[in-house]
C-alpha cells in the first residue's frame, strides 16, 4: 500500500515535471514533456523519463536537430575528462553539495545499480528517505 | 532529487530501485549515514520529503516540496 501511494505521488507531483524539457519529433509535428536521463552513442539511443515516470529509450534520429544537439551537449558534458574534477570542487562549495560529494550515488542501469555523479551542483535539494520495507 | 535510502542493505536498496526502474539517484544504506544526509531526517516516518538549499537550510518538507521548488526555480 504504501508503495502504491508512493508512485501515485510521484505520478501526479514529481517525475520529469520540474527538470522536464520539451521534445519535438524529427518533423516537428509531436511533441512531449520527458527528462532527459542518458544517452548510449554506440547503440545512437537515448533515454529519458517521462512526467508519469516512465524510462522510454529511442532513436535519437526520431528527434529534432535541436533535441539531437542537446543530448550531445549532455553527452559531451557527462564524458568530458575534465568535468568531474571540476564540479566536484563546486559541488563541495556548499554543505550539502559537499554531503552529496561524499556519498556513492547510484542510479539504475537495467538491471543494477551503476555510479553516477550529478550533472551539476543544484541550487536545491529533495530528500527523499524511504526503505523498500 | 535524492533518494535516501533507509533500508538494511545496499542489495535491498537496489532490488527495489531496479523491479520499480527509480529514474532518480539513490544513496545506498552503508553512504547514508557516513555523508551526513541522516542529519536532514526528522521525523521517524517514510517516505519522508525535506527540500533544502544548497547550505543544508530547510526550505519545506512533505509531499508539497515538489510544488515548492518549482516557485524557487522560476
Amino acid at each position: 500500500m504504501r508503495n502504491f501511494l508512493l508512485w501515485g505521488l510521484f505520478g501526479t507531483l514529481i517525475s520529469g515535471s520540474v527538470f522536464a524539457k520539451t521534445w519535438k519529433s524529427a518533423d516537428g509535428s509531436k511533441t512531449f514533456e520527458a527528462t532527459f536521463r542518458s544517452y548510449d552513442k554506440n547503440r545512437g539511443t537515448v533515454s529519458v523519463v517521462t512526467q508519469d515516470g516512465k524510462l522510454l529509450t529511442f532513436k535519437q534520429e526520431i528527434l529534432s536537430g535541436e533535441d539531437r544537439e542537446f543530448i550531445l551537449s549532455q553527452e559531451a558534458a557527462q564524458s568530458s575528462p575534465a568535468q568531474p574534477a571540476d564540479f566536484t570542487a563546486e559541488l563541495e562549495k556548499t554543505k550539502v553539495g559537499k554531503q552529496v560529494a561524499n556519498a556513492k550515488l547510484k542510479l539504475v542501469d537495467k538491471k543494477r545499480f551503476a555510479s553516477a555523479k550529478l550533472a551539476k551542483a543544484p541550487e536545491f535539494y529533495i530528500l527523499y528517505f524511504s526503505a523498500s520495507w | 532529487m535524492i533518494h535516501v535510502s533507509l533500508d538494511q542493505s545496499e542489495s535491498a536498496a537496489e532490488d527495489w530501485a531496479v523491479k520499480e526502474q527509480f529514474p532518480w539517484y539513490t544513496v545506498v544504506p552503508d553512504d547514508v549515514q557516513r555523508s551526513g544526509l541522516r542529519e536532514y531526517k526528522t521525523t521517524n516516518f517514510v517516505p519522508e520529503y525535506a527540500l533544502l538549499n544548497a547550505n543544508g537550510e530547510r526550505i519545506g518538507s512533505g509531499a508539497n516540496v515538489f510544488e515548492q521548488v518549482k516557485g524557487l526555480i522560476k
